[in-house]
């Protein structure tokens, strides 16, 4: 026991300040980013201000200017949130129906709905975007992207929705059909409310996919519905490259989203991992 | 109305898929850069009109040169251009004798490597649009660029192309950079002056040409209406208005478009680069030789050439890496380029 | 309406538009994959036209296999990439979830410091990266090898020392944008996104650990290894089983790391051997897509073997 105690004495102070040093260097990369955004694009390249510079908020206010950064923000938050609601609207009632009605195929198409995720995007890509660009002429609009982040998102929203579902007992949703109401009404006073905190962490990590997605926003967008993505993979600066204006513009980018999932990390979990991880 | 580049337009204008343009007497065609109106025509017929044009010349830190004692001239030889290069390089202090393109990418570095390539003699295809890769043209010419950007270009060359070398050379780590006209103009280091591309004995196409330009896709329903938008975005009045206009001025005109625009002395004087662009656009040559049989400087206008350009592009950024020899990468590039014209049915 | 009905009925939307997202365009694929069939071509203009006229056969698949460049060097590069970022991230995320699964002060900043890099969007992962970080001159790297240069210059003015430090070479930057390195680039910057997810998801399941049990180890005198080994390490497998299926999925299609990082230069794998291909030759471009599905599927078979049946549990 002696020898226990020993090495939990060392320990106790040399795990954590591992565990801080690591965690400081896998965090560098994003401070780093934030502090050279308060650099002028100049200072930002020179060795003599790498760490000691006078910070500047330009990088920031001229955001607007050098990328209209707005209107790609705006694209992403509008894309992202209805992408979310129509995910939601179809998947509800569908992994309601999964988790209170299992029939013997259920198992099958949660496995089928699983391994749509899996077909390479690549290999569709022209298809798509001969489809979007000349035969339905929704080319780089809203409809289509909110319609494709919802639709790739939709075997994970499923998917969480399902285990989060199949924890209320089913007694409760038994009892109501006794009471005779209706589907409809079970799932909106009864299901909905049960499973608030799962439905709103679904929702959660469905939006984070859909703002950080960044295949087909790229490729099926040019102007009107161009995201985030596009902006930083797609618009690189034509004159130069601006560490210090890249950094403010990619730190706008990435901020929101790198605090949403501070507040998610559970419903993280759960969510990527088909809920066999809890 | 759609925007193109001039790589597509004398190939979208064969294909049929945009509109000849006729513009009125007013707009003074012939005012229009002749290697530009050349580049945008298929047949003697315009098919787009620039509202950006560019070749390349050379970009060196004269008090550098001057320093070492040496010197650069127009149209100067590809000895000379190392020698010099060899003599500004001075990595300990942070200074590089030659910054060129090295990114794979068809409009990257081989926009560059095309033009070495052009001065050298070689060409990318011959008569029958059999790829040429493995001509001793092209093995000096590459050998010269590895030889040149290997041992007196940055560290990471492969990884650079317009945008970095910029960073680059505006942090004064740069002696010598041949690249894109417009550049002069971002330019924000003292000492700098500008030089006619050098060239090995041929000044065909030993500098690139390219722009940027609109068009009116066929069949288009208001293809009129697009005409005359054209016709006064590239216009001399449109440049006048920005000229005039308060917030813009004769820094921001779309410079290599037109021969007036250059002989405003206004211009000249925001422009100190005017002359050596306005001379390196005329010499620029993007007709179809017997040397060259394609049209296009540093591309050739044919619709595989995006996919034959990529393909050799990431070859060349092999050999600059050392991953591969220049033979043994040449000699890639010519499998590549050979399947990919088999497969278009060229032979 | 019957006690199946009204499930079947409520599960129908999202099964048809899943089904017509993966029937319709992948179908297109099939198509365009027997097909002579490009964008643009002024030799053979009834080529830009996709018809059952321009049947090719098997053409394409063997264009891609036998006479276009880079498809071997594709399905190679493919594994390897996900194979190396599989093994780092497994092996780092062990011992990160290990070493915050104790409690010590400042975990919960430990914690969010740790996941921050996963929200990341992976543009910006390379971008950050690659320029920033990795960039051989203006880059972190680049300052680092010239402050370390200028500093053994500096040392070897000194009388003894400088005797010693003279022998020392000057120390050369790397690039990570070379053929010989652009892999491990991309490596390098998908690892450091990754690594958080595996540390969350071992992080949660180390918490449903049977404590009880790892005491009564401890008491029996097992060391720290056989403990993780015969406990730790088993509780861990279906997690490490998810975590590597997960990656799996996403890892077989990176794109803008590998285009921002060489263009293709030393380094690509099928998806962007696509796009390529995608810029004219649409024909080639499906065959490979089909070879992407076929690389994918056999990848999926294999993981869902491993992981469907606990996915169910």
């Amino acid at each position: 026991m002696a020898a226990v105690a020993q090495t939990s004495r060392f320990g106790n102070i040399f795990w954590p300040v591992l565990a801080w040093v690591v965690a400081l260097i896998f965090f560098f990369p994003i401070f780093w980013m934030v502090f050279t955004s308060f650099k002028t694009d100049a200072d930002a390249v020179k060795p003599e201000y790498l760490f000691f510079f006078k910070p500047t908020l330009e990088n920031y206010t001229n955001m607007t200017e050098n990328y209209d950064y707005w209107r790609f923000a705006i694209n992403s938050a509008i894309t992202a949130t209805f992408a979310t609601l129509f995910a939601l609207v179809v998947s509800i009632p569908c992994a309601y129906a999964m988790a209170f009605n299992p029939s013997r195929h259920t198992k099958d198409i949660l496995i089928w709905m699983l391994s749509t995720k899996m077909l390479p995007a690549a290999a569709v890509l022209y298809p798509m975007t001969f489809l979007t660009k000349n035969f339905l002429a929704i080319y780089d609009t809203h409809f289509l992207i909110i319609l494709v982040l919802s639709l790739i998102n939709l075997p994970i929203v499923i998917w969480m929705l399902f285990t989060y579902f199949k924890e209320i007992p089913k007694e409760i949703i038994e009892a109501s059909k006794m009471d005779g109401v209706t589907t409809w009404g079970e799932i909106k006073d009864i299901l909905i409310p049960l499973a608030w905190g799962g439905v709103a962490s679904t929702a959660l990590l469905c939006f984070i996919f859909c703002w950080n997605e960044a295949y087909w926003t790229v490729r099926l967008t040019t102007t009107e519905a161009a995201t985030l993505s596009k902006l930083i993979e797609g618009n690189r600066a034509p004159e130069g490259l601006f560490f210090g204006r890249l950094s403010a513009v990619s730190t706008a980018a990435v901020g929101p989203i790198v605090v949403l999932g501070w507040f998610c990390q559970k419903q993280l979990v759960r969510g990527l991992t088909f809920g066999a991880v809890k | 109305m759609t925007s193109i580049v001039m790589q597509e337009a004398p190939i979208w204008g064969a294909a049929g898929w945009i509109e000849p343009l006729e513009f009125g007497e007013a707009y003074d065609v012939d005012d229009m850069l002749p290697a530009i109106r050349n580049g945008l025509s298929n047949d003697g017929t315009l098919y787009a009109a620039p509202f950006y044009g560019e070749s390349s010349m050379v970009m060196y830190r004269k008090d550098l040169t001057d320093a070492a004692g040496v010197s650069v001239a127009d149209n100067d030889s590809w000895d000379n251009i190392k020698a010099a290069a060899a003599a500004i390089h001075d990595p300990d202090n942070g200074v590089y004798g030659a910054c060129l393109r090295g990114k794979p990418g068809w409009g990257d570095n081989m926009a560059f490597i095309t033009t070495v390539v052009n001065s050298f003699g070689g060409a990318w295809f011959d008569a029958d649009m059999k790829p040429q890769l493995e001509s001793d043209e092209w093995k000096a010419a590459i050998n010269f660029y590895v030889d040149l950007l290997g041992n007196y270009g940055p560290p990471g060359s492969e990884g650079n192309s317009f945008n970095e070398i910029l960073a680059l050379y505006n942090e004064g780590k740069c002696g010598m950079w041949i690249d894109a006209t417009i550049a002069a103009s971002f330019l924000e280091v003292d000492g700098v002056a500008y030089a006619q591309s050098p060239n090995a004995g041929n000044p065909v196409g030993a500098n690139w040409l390219w722009a940027w330009a609109m068009a009116v896709p066929a069949g288009s329903p208001n293809a009129e209406e697009s005409k005359k938008f054209i016709e006064w975005a590239t216009s001399k009045d449109y440049i006048k208005a920005v000229a005039d206009h308060p917030d813009f001025g004769w820094g921001s005109v779309p410079t290599g478009t037109r021969a007036s625009t250059y002989a405003y002395p206004e211009f000249q004087e925001v422009a100190g680069f005017a002359a050596a662009e306005m001379a390196a656009i005329e010499s620029a040559a993007p007709e179809a030789t017997d040397l060259k049989p394609y049209v296009g400087v540093q591309f050739a206008a044919i619709p595989e050439f995006p996919e034959v350009g990529s393909a050799v592009a990431q070859e060349m950024a092999a050999a600059l890496s050392g991953a591969k020899s220049v033979d043994d990468a040449l000699a890639a590039s010519q499998k590549a380029a050979d399947a990919i014209m088999r497969e278009a049915g060229y032979y | 309406m019957s006690k199946r009905t009204l499930p079947r009925l409520l599960q129908t939307p999202a099964v048809i538009l899943l089904l017509l997202w993966m029937l319709i365009p992948l179908s297109m694929t099939l198509y365009f994959s027997f097909i002579r069939y490009v964008l643009n071509n002024l030799r053979r203009p009834e080529w830009t036209t996709p018809s059952f006229s321009n049947w090719r056969g098997f053409g394409n698949y063997e264009y891609v296999l036998f006479s276009a460049k880079d498809f071997w060097l594709a399905v190679q590069n493919s594994l390897f990439i996900v194979v190396c970022i599989l093994i780092f991230t497994v092996i780092l995320g062990l011992a990160l979830a290990i070493l915050v699964n104790r409690t010590f002060p400042g975990r919960g900043i430990v914690r969010v410091l740790l996941i921050s890099p996963f929200f990341v969007m992976p543009a910006v992962n390379a971008v950050l990266w690659i320029n920033m970080i990795l960039d051989p001159v203006l880059g972190l790297n680049g300052l680092a090898v010239e402050g370390i240069n200028h500093v053994i210059n500096g040392l070897r003015e000194f009388p003894v020392l400088g005797a010693f430090f003279s022998m020392w070479p000057e120390l050369v930057p790397v690039s990570f944008r070379a053929t010989q390195t652009s892999a491990y680039a991309v490596i390098i910057m998908v690892t450091w996104q990754w690594t958080p997810f595996a540390v969350l998801i071992f992080m949660t399941s180390l918490q449903s650990e049977d404590e009880q049990q790892k005491e009564a180890a401890i008491l029996d005198g097992a060391n720290a290894w056989s403990r993780f080994r015969n406990l730790t390490l088993p509780h861990l497998a279906r997690p490490i089983a998810i975590v590597v299926m997960i990656q799996s999925i996403f890892h077989l299609s990176l794109y803008a790391e590998i285009e921002i990082v060489s263009r293709g230069n030393g380094n690509k794998n099928l998806p962007y051997l696509i796009g390529e291909f995608t810029s004219n030759n649409i024909g080639a471009a499906s065959a490979t897509g089909i070879f992407a599905v076929i690389l994918a599927n056999i990848v999926a078979i294999f993981l869902l073997r491993m992981v469907g049946k606990s996915l169910m549990d």
